[in-house]
């Protein structure tokens, strides 16, 4: 059976934005592909309420990152923390995308972050997300700027077989053709046996790429497989289709968390 | 029997030869200047010459070396022939540089290197830099280093991840969710996976809600304790990292350095240098990273900008010692500035920016300087004195000491100084910083006095003249024939205001000779002749020359009232001069006087309306003093007398007219008639004795050219003191008149010479009584003044008898 690659055209990038994504890779990687791809921007600023809710409880506390004081948290000035936060990610998003003579638009919405982005994926949208900003930040205390997202590095499309991991093969194609760099296919499969199916599968859609080298089709079973070989490569992408399982609540928080390059959701 | 005044039958008009200096072509060797050889001395200057090489050779401190002279006089030239000879055998002294202070960057450090190195150590750093910028990101950005790196940061931030999400496990299979905050991370508890909202919480029994809350402070303190040993960990990490840097940019750099210090292994400072670098480069590994996308790479970021070499002495084509001339002596041009670069509104600096001073580059050497340039800048002697006191100079910004801005600024090591300066400028700036500077003596011990004139023998003759020739063939003008450098030798002469002597003014012999030049060149000549000096000569007169003849057109047409023909009582012709800038004219002033019955004084009208200088009062004053010496030894001198110089509006300074004065005065005592068309000049003395004066020249050709522009009687002429016939140096037309007998110059030594020439009557002899001859002018005078002490008796005993009437009758 020849597998045939779902015809899906990026014409819009979608950057999913969240008040503990503050390091700003997520923007940088929307706004150069959003150039590359010459296609409009949307910025859209979700407020957690999960957060919200969290800080509603009489004994919420944060505990800082800074010292790991610990002080009380009430939804007022979280809801106040949130929406400072918006309007500075707007701005910035703004300052980027007039730097790169990109449009753009900008948008907010009080939704459970997992929610709001599978909620965000539409046709012909990348949906991306940022990772968060490490607790334990080592990054330079003196950078001014965003720090910025290294086009050309591995393309990582994770597969399961389902149309919107095709397409996300599809879209990982077409951001090669824009910016360069390899595409890693990563089989998921939940049964061990369906796994050389779906490698099959990925090889060909692979090789049917008129875009170079050949794709590398891998194969892992879960989300910490995922971060290893994202790790391990130095993605600069990783690219899944919206149904995929691993876009669960809880799967999907892990990885926002823990991965340390920009994911693209395909739908 | 007092002395007897000189008898007049005996003055004779001064001959040809005293009227000037004839210099005879004959005397000159050489048909021109062409075949004449150069001179290598500075004419007439041996003293001069003697003092400077005294400063050149003394080393000691405080052997400074002042200048004092006139301006053109060849002081520069002097000191620049001398210094540039000492200089030629000297040792080129060391170069010297600044270098940054990685532990202070605000006190750059100096280096000295032997001479000529500094260029090549700059040009080494330069290309070493060119390599630090290529190897260091070459190190960091290698894909082995990279996965060094990486790998570090990887474990560090999963063992913290680890950690924490060991407290997120522990939470959730308490049914309590770990959240990530904007600034941190909070717990909350759930309900069939979801975060439990306020209300559902408020619903809660008291005891499960105590449960929930206990159980959630426990988790909070567990990970308040795992994020406590964040910034430890974070430093560790970045340590670590930090570490992995310097060992790869240690390995990528250590050659190249270990290659230069090896170059400069003779030069333990550089080498320390190369030291403070290496050490600098690996305890500053973060700047070096590879650049952020959009940002400029290292090698344009002058990222090692730091480790240059700002080469401010460099002596690589210095020959011996250094001598280094300031035209423009200012505090910054001295002693060295730092300068500072506008960066985003703000001014900022740095070692590169330090440039040196004329000390600077002199140190080892010469520095000349004029010091009235010197100090017409602000600041720049008391610099000059701080640096040569200090023997070092120490580079501070004006703006800084003076407080004038307040911008970040520099202070680098002051670097040692070893100068001979030298100071050119006028005597009288000397002598004021003598009087006034407690530090110029202990400065400027050697003073240098440029004599102004030299005796006119026949030696310095022909030196002067291979001056000329020298002079002539340096500057590229036409060869002088033998009488063109006579006439240059008597305008020399002429200059010295001396006829036995020649001006060592170099500037003005030059400029004659030059125009001397022009003028044979316009007429197409080969050789400057005697001819093209007098027209350079006559050029330059008539170029001053407006205001002279602006005067002699005002006698002739009898605004200024000048008699040049006939007798005057009380009234004789002065002389006096006119210096404008540098042309020096001198004109006849009437001078008259009047006399009447008084108490012995004299008024001088010009020191009454403040006209009059100190030095013209007290000419006034020695003339009542020699009046009531001569004629009221044993009686009052009962005169009242009054002086002026008519149609003067301006200042009247010196006694040069005293002479003339006294004649005008003695007229108008005996009303005696004087001669209008001789003039006098000449000081005297309360003896009478006449004595000398200046711009004798300019004087004798002032009352010559008016008699002249009249029509010579040839009966006019010039009484000058005979102590100036040796000044007299006259204009080739004035000797000519005096030659065929149409104008004279006397020389008197008294003032009964004087007097006798002016009026016609011998001056007298007195007898065994005091009595004067009868008949002459002194016997007149003293008749006179006789009358008028009579005179002035009679008045006291009549005012006496009508007191005493105007008493009895009350």
């Amino acid at each position: 059976m020849s597998e045939q690659r779902e015809e899906s055209r990026i014409r819009r990038i979608l950057i999913a934005l969240n008040a503990t994504e503050r390091g700003g890779l997520g923007r940088t990687a929307a706004v150069r592909l959003a150039t590359k791809l010459h296609v409009a921007l949307h910025g859209l600023f979700i407020e957690d309420v999960d957060l919200l809710r969290a800080s509603a409880l009489p004994f919420a506390k944060e505990i800082s990152l800074s010292g790991g004081t610990q002080r009380p948290l009430t939804f007022a000035s979280m809801e106040q923390s949130l929406q400072a936060i918006g309007g500075q990610l707007r701005d910035e998003l703004a300052e980027l995308a007039r730097e790169a003579n990109i449009a753009w638009s900008f948008d907010v919405r009080r939704e459970s972050l997992p929610r709001a982005l599978i909620e965000a994926v539409e046709s012909e949208v990348l949906v991306v997300i940022g990772p968060r900003d490490a607790a334990l930040n080592l990054a330079r205390a003196s950078r001014s700027k965003p720090p910025s997202w290294k086009a050309g590095g591995p393309l990582i499309v994770l597969f399961d077989g389902k149309a919107s991991s095709k397409r996300a093969v599809g879209a990982a194609i077409q951001i090669r053709r824009a910016v360069g760099g390899r595409i890693v296919v990563q089989v998921l499969a939940d049964e061990p046996n369906k796994t050389g199916k779906l490698v099959a599968q990925a090889t060909t859609l692979a090789s049917s790429a008129d875009t170079g080298p050949q794709a590398e089709v891998t194969g892992a079973k879960t989300i910490r497989d995922v971060l290893e070989i994202t790790h391990r490569e130095r993605a600069s992408l990783v690219l899944v289709g919206a149904d995929n399982a691993l876009l669960s609540e809880h799967s999907l928080r892990l990885l926002i968390e823990r991965i340390e390059c920009p994911i693209g959701v395909v739908s | 029997m007092t002395t007897s005044p000189q008898s007049t039958d005996r003055l004779k008009p001064l001959s040809a030869d005293q009227l000037t200096w004839r210099c005879d072509p004959a005397m000159f060797d050489f048909d021109t200047t062409a075949n004449a050889p150069d001179i290598a001395e500075i004419v007439g200057q041996p003293t001069a010459e003697k003092a400077v090489n005294f400063g050149i050779e003394v080393r000691q401190a405080g052997y400074n070396i002042f200048v004092l002279g006139p301006p053109g006089i060849g002081k520069r030239t002097l000191v620049e022939q001398c210094v540039g000879k000492a200089a030629a055998s000297g040792t080129v002294p060391p170069d010297w540089c600044y270098i940054n202070n990685f532990e202070s960057p605000r006190r750059p450090l100096a280096i000295s290197v032997p001479s000529g190195r500094g260029a090549k150590l700059r040009n080494d750093v330069r290309t070493l830099i060119e390599d630090l910028a290529g190897a260091v990101p070459a190190a960091l950005e290698s894909e082995e280093h990279r996965a060094r790196v990486q790998a570090a940061e990887h474990e560090a931030i999963e063992g913290y991840n680890q950690s924490v999400q060991a407290v997120a496990d522990k939470a959730l299979a308490q049914q309590v969710q770990l959240i990530r905050t904007p600034a941190g991370f909070a717990l909350a508890p759930l309900r069939d996976g979801q975060i439990l909202s306020p209300d559902e919480f408020e619903k809660l029994s008291a005891a499960d809600k105590k449960q929930i809350e206990d159980k959630i402070s426990t988790l909070q303190d567990e990970l308040q304790a795992v994020i406590e040993k964040l910034p430890p960990l974070r430093k560790e990490a970045r340590d670590k990292i930090k570490a992995l840097h310097r060992e790869a940019i240690a390995l990528a750099i250590g050659h190249l350095l270990n290659q230069i210090k090896g170059r400069y292994a003779d030069l333990p400072q550089v080498v320390k240098y190369f030291d403070a670098v290496q050490a600098d480069i690996l305890e500053r590994v973060e700047e070096w990273q590879p650049a952020e996308e959009g940002g400029a790479p290292l090698q344009e970021r002058r990222a090692f900008g730091d480790y240059e070499i700002n080469l401010v002495v460099d002596h690589s084509n210095t020959n011996g010692a250094p001598v280094v001339s300031e035209d423009h002596p200012s505090y910054q041009n001295l002693i060295g500035r730092v300068e500072h670069q506008t960066e985003m509104g703000a001014l900022l600096t740095n070692f590169m920016l330090i440039k040196a001073g004329a000390l600077h580059r002199a140190s080892g050497g010469y520095l000349v300087i004029d010091a009235q340039r010197l100090f017409q800048q602000p600041y720049a002697w008391e610099g000059l004195k701080r640096a040569l006191i200090a023997h070092r100079i120490r580079i501070e910004s004006m703006g800084e000491m003076l407080s004038l801005i307040s911008t970040v600024s520099l202070d680098p090591e002051p670097i040692p100084l070893n100068v001979k300066v030298v100071l050119l400028g006028d005597r009288i700036l000397y002598y004021l910083l003598f009087a006034l500077d407690p530090d110029f003596p202990d400065l400027f011990k050697v003073n240098v006095d440029f004599e102004e004139d030299m005796q006119r023998t026949p030696e310095n003759c022909r030196r002067f003249a291979q001056f000329v020739a020298t002079l002539a063939r340096r500057e590229g003008h036409r060869p002088l024939n033998r009488s063109a450098i006579a006439r240059l030798a008597e305008y020399s002469a002429r200059l010295a205001d001396d006829s036995e002597k020649l001006s060592t003014h170099m500037r003005s012999i030059a400029d004659v000779l030059r125009e001397a030049d022009y003028a044979a060149g316009k007429l197409g000549a080969a050789v400057i002749d005697a001819r093209d000096v007098q027209t350079a000569i006559d050029a330059q007169i008539e170029r001053s020359d407006r205001i002279r003849k602006r005067g002699i057109e005002e006698i002739v047409r009898g605004t200024l009232l000048i008699g040049t023909s006939g007798t005057r009582v009380a009234q004789v012709n002065g002389l006096a001069a006119i210096d404008l800038a540098n042309f020096r004219f001198g004109h006849p002033i009437r001078i008259t006087a009047t006399a009447r019955l008084g108490r012995g004084e004299v008024t001088d009208i010009e020191r009454e309306v403040k006209l009059g200088g100190a030095l013209h009062s007290k000419g006034v004053l020695i003339l009542s003093s020699f009046l009531a010496a001569r004629y009221a030894k044993e009686q009052p001198l009962s005169l009242s007398a009054s002086l002026v110089f008519e149609q003067s509006y301006g200042a009247v300074e010196g006694d040069s007219a005293s002479l003339a004065e006294l004649c005008a005065l003695l007229s108008a005592i005996g009303e005696l008639p004087m001669r209008q068309d001789l003039a006098l000049t000449g000081s005297v003395n309360q003896f009478g004795e006449v004595q000398p004066i200046g711009a004798v020249n300019e004087k004798i050709e002032g009352f010559f050219d008016v008699c002249q522009a009249r029509g010579l009687t040839g009966t006019q002429g010039v009484l000058i003191p005979s102590a100036n016939v040796k000044n007299v140096m006259l204009r080739h037309d004035v000797v000519e008149a005096a030659v065929a007998g149409k104008f004279y110059v006397y020389a008197v030594e008294t003032v009964d010479q004087a007097i006798s020439l002016l009026s016609g009557l011998p001056g007298g002899e007195q007898d065994s009584t005091g009595k004067y001859t009868a008949g002459s002018f002194n016997e007149r005078i003293e008749k006179r003044l006789h009358e008028l002490t009579k005179l002035r008796a009679k008045f006291g005993v009549e005012a006496i008898d009508t007191k005493k009437a105007a008493a009895l009758h009350e």
